[in-house]
């Protein structure tokens, strides 16, 4: 959350565009920038997880079998404007990456209007559903009365100059939310976090028209990630501000 | 209020300044190209009254279903009112952008803020770029 915050700031300050990928270190809770922490206590079964407080907004997202990516885009880039044009033309992205593997690609989609308002407060981002969404989508009778699974949800963060995009793309159930099923659990794929990155890493700067290369976190950025971890992303205030 | 009586930040806060008593109040808000573009609004948080604020720096934010962005104060001063019907009326923000979808009233400390805001004409050119 630190470096996603200081890549955010470098994008604004030096319009220099990053697209990263990430897995954690061990199961964790992240709370949407308005989220209450004592609305954790509405999902039981993350209760044991780490948590922390993300700068994108939505819902939680308890990161486990799943893969994190962020993207910082200056806001002189084509997309940094307009929220739902940034959101789709990922998501587009990810879905034309993720059709390549299943059987049945055309199951894979995102969601074409607003859903009824009653979802909208639900704890966790995965059991909302908002336009642009990545679900896939059930065709014979719904099971549980679910019509469809999400399978990547989005956020974002936006300050003078710069967007960050968040995102998680999940992918197999975890027993810290057992509701939530996986691409992997619904198309009986075996996708990890790593095969989708790397055909990520090339497809979304291609489409976002960025050009970019492996890159090392410079000095300045590193002082700003550790500050931030200490003094913010890791202190308690932080976390319960809400 | 009328758009093009307005001044406008770059980062989209539009401001109506007025005289109050000798001191001046300027009324903040998002201007309706902001709105668009964060597509449906689903909460915000707004100041306190009597919080200091400074120029270019943010005092408020606002989520919607896809972000959470920033709110910049356009000057320096001291909040003095905020439109406390607002968090319920979030609908108000796309229907009535310059009206009832003000923000907060702002004492100005410093007018050489003001001399660097846009007309309304320069802000429609800064959209359209």
């Amino acid at each position: 959350m630190a470096l996603d915050e200081a890549l955010l700031r470098l994008a604004a300050e030096q319009r220099i565009a990053t697209v990263r990928f990430y897995q954690w270190r061990e199961p964790t809770l992240s709370l949407g920038y308005f989220q209450k922490l004592s609305d954790r206590e509405r999902h039981p079964a993350s209760l044991s997880a780490a948590v922390v407080r993300r700068q994108s907004g939505g819902g939680a997202i308890l990161h486990d079998r799943e893969l994190t990516y962020s993207i910082s885009l200056p806001e002189n880039h084509p997309l940094a404007r307009n929220a739902q044009s940034l959101y789709n033309t990922v998501h587009e992205t990810i879905a034309t990456v993720m059709r390549r593997h299943v059987s049945f690609s055309n199951q894979i989609g995102l969601i074409a209007e607003e859903s009824p308002t009653s979802e909208d407060n639900h704890f966790l981002c995965f059991e909302r559903r908002a336009k642009g969404d990545i679900v896939y989508r059930v065709s014979a009778e719904p099971k549980n009365g679910k019509v469809n699974h999400k399978i990547v949800g989005s956020a974002q963060r936006r300050c003078r100059g710069a967007v960050l995009q968040h995102g998680s793309l999940l992918l197999e159930k975890s027993p810290l939310s057992p509701e939530l099923a996986g691409l992997n659990d619904v198309c009986g794929t075996t996708f990890s976090p790593a095969s989708l990155a790397s055909e990520l890493r090339t497809e979304i700067p291609r489409a976002l028209g960025l050009k970019c290369s492996p890159g090392k976190i410079c000095q300045e950025v590193r002082s700003r990630v550790e500050s931030w971890y200490n003094e913010k992303y890791r202190n308690p205030q932080w976390t319960a501000r809400r | 209020m009328k758009q093009e009586d307005l001044l406008y930040a770059k980062t989209h806060e539009w401001v109506a300044v007025a005289k109050e008593g000798g001191t001046q109040i300027a009324t903040v808000g998002i201007s309706a190209f902001a709105v668009e573009a964060l597509t449906d609004l689903v909460f915000i948080e707004l100041p306190a009254v009597g919080k200091q604020v400074e120029a270019e720096q943010p005092f408020c934010e606002v989520e919607s279903v896809k972000a959470v962005s920033d709110i910049y104060a356009p000057v320096d001063g001291e909040v003095v009112a905020v439109n406390s019907a607002l968090p319920d009326t979030l609908e108000t923000l796309s229907s009535d952008p310059y009206g009832a979808g003000w923000i907060a009233k702002i004492k100005v400390t410093n007018d050489a803020n003001l001399a660097k805001l846009l007309d309304h004409a320069a802000y429609q050119k800064q959209c359209e770029e």
